[in-house]
């Protein structure tokens, strides 16, 4: 069983890789950084800050355009071509092949992030002591948890809605949601009717909370955040997408082909 | 999968999730102000889209790129007079309510609105830096400018030349406070001063926009004192 998991995870890893709108986003993902060289002249003395601020930005924005398109398709797309029959006829758990699927996916859009990474760090070395080693892997981590979320999220939506723009309509909602979050906190506590308060709590628990992922947001307040941050941060998008696969799973396994 | 386990490992994953966010949260309160904070006036869609797509670094750069351009002298619909800078005090404002800790333009504003004659607006540039000393504390630069305006103001030269000398020992201290202390020193008849000064700015691979100038300064500096007769 762990031999059919692996090749399902190798062969949808290869299958993104090998896809045109991987491989095109991967190369407007080069264009931006590089135009990030010539953008970045016009803050001046704050030339560094805006090379890393921008580069952080192209690389989740093309993380996040690569992993909602790829995973709301990536059992839809089966589904439509039957070839899905082929899967399910094989002794594979439903649960297990939309997860192995997941993994699949995310290790190749975390490659591609990987790869635009390394070249935002070589264009980054003029600029010394804007950013510190430890402190960009960092921030390329929790960039890349981020988007696991965001596939999870899509793929569960993409098996809830069985319709690919509406799911990946609710995804980039939940994306700016998951953003609004303090903002919703704070709507939240000036309000004084109970109702939009309970209406408030309940979307805030249970809205992903993207903003807290932001940690090249954080590196340049006064005090940045501690391990504790890390490790809750860690649990939280571990479990949040584990709950968006076991929905996608369940949703799947009551699917009849 | 049985249903009961498979609901089992739900309200273990939900329990995780919600304990996680409640932690997430404790260990690390959110440093940012609401977004009613920010100044919506005329670029408030561009900085809430921004922000609202996860980008808030990157929209208070595109603010700051802002800010210069009006600096540089980029009118804004609905202004007349540009020479004063008007609006300096609000575009730093709204640079700085994205981000709080871009520290560096706190002092680049401030050091304009106080120190430059055409603008000459101390108590704006002392607003600016309230705002920023209540979100930086531990960013001294700040406090010590207040400071120096305050002896600017008293027209006490010596202490307000001594406090600019700290400010701009610090790596975050942005060129613009350089050239304003060399344009003190050489106000006051300080060349030796000025010319230390101006090739400090010539030594900073950030303070590429003022190299010509610092260039032209010194040169302008060595002349005066090949000309002034030796007694």
């Amino acid at each position: 069983m762990i031999e059919t998991f692996r090749t399902l995870i190798a062969y949808t890893f290869k299958e993104h890789i090998r896809h045109r709108l991987y491989l095109s986003l991967f190369l407007f993902g080069f264009i931006l950084l590089m135009g990030g060289l010539v953008i970045s002249a016009l803050a001046v003395e704050q030339r560094g800050r805006m090379m890393l601020d921008l580069g952080f930005s192209a690389i989740e924005f093309l993380g996040l355009t690569t992993i909602v398109f790829v995973s709301v398709n990536l059992v839809l797309s089966e589904i439509e071509n039957r070839t899905i029959y082929l899967v399910v006829s094989r002794p594979l758990a439903r649960w297990q092949y939309i997860v192995a699927r997941f993994i699949g996916t995310t290790l190749a859009v975390a490659l591609s992030m990987a790869v635009m990474a390394l070249l935002h760090a070589v264009l980054l070395l003029p600029y010394t002591g804007v950013i510190s080693a430890s402190t960009y892997v960092m921030a390329w981590l929790c960039s890349v948890a981020k988007l696991t979320v965001v596939g999870s999220l899509a793929l569960a939506l993409s098996l809830l809605t069985t319709s690919a723009p509406t799911a990946m309509t609710f995804t980039f909602f939940l994306w700016a949601i998951g953003h609004f979050s303090q903002e919703v906190r704070f709507l939240g506590e000036k309000s004084a009717h109970m109702g939009v308060k309970a209406l408030v709590w309940f979307f805030y628990h249970v809205a992903p909370d993207f903003s807290y992922f932001n940690y090249r947001d954080f590196f340049y307040t006064a005090t940045p955040p501690t391990w504790a941050w890390g490790l809750s941060l860690g649990v939280y998008a571990f479990s949040y997408t584990a709950i968006c696969l076991w929905i996608a799973s369940v949703v799947f396994s009551k699917r009849e082909f | 999968m049985p249903q009961k386990s498979a609901l089992a490992i739900l309200a273990v994953l939900v329990t995780l999730m919600l304990g996680s966010f409640q932690a997430m949260h404790k260990a690390y309160p959110w440093p940012y102000p609401p977004m009613s904070h920010l100044i919506a006036e005329r670029t408030g869609l561009q900085d809430a889209a921004l922000i609202t797509a996860g980008f808030r670094p990157l929209a208070a750069d595109i603010a700051w790129i802002q800010l210069l351009q009006y600096v540089g002298g980029w009118i804004l619909p609905g202004e007349q007079e540009v020479s004063r800078y008007l609006l300096l005090k609000d575009m730093t404002l709204r640079v700085t309510r994205i981000d709080p800790y871009f520290r560096q333009v706190y002092l680049y504003s401030a050091g304009m609105l106080a120190f430059f004659r055409n603008i000459d607006r101390p108590d704006e540039a002392l607003e600016v830096l309230g705002e920023g000393i209540r979100t930086n504390p531990q960013f001294w630069p700040l406090r010590v400018t207040v400071a120096a305006i305050g002896f600017m103001r008293g027209e006490e030269f010596e202490p307000m030349v001594r406090l600019l000398e700290d400010v701009i020992a610090h790596p975050d201290c942005p060129p613009v406070t350089k050239s304003i202390l060399a344009n003190a020193y050489k106000a006051h008849h300080r060349d030796a001063d000025a010319r230390r000064i101006w090739e400090l700015i010539l030594g900073d691979p950030n303070a590429g926009m003022y190299h010509d100038k610092a260039r032209r300064e010194i040169v302008e500096i060595d002349t005066r004192q090949l000309l002034t007769p030796k007694i």
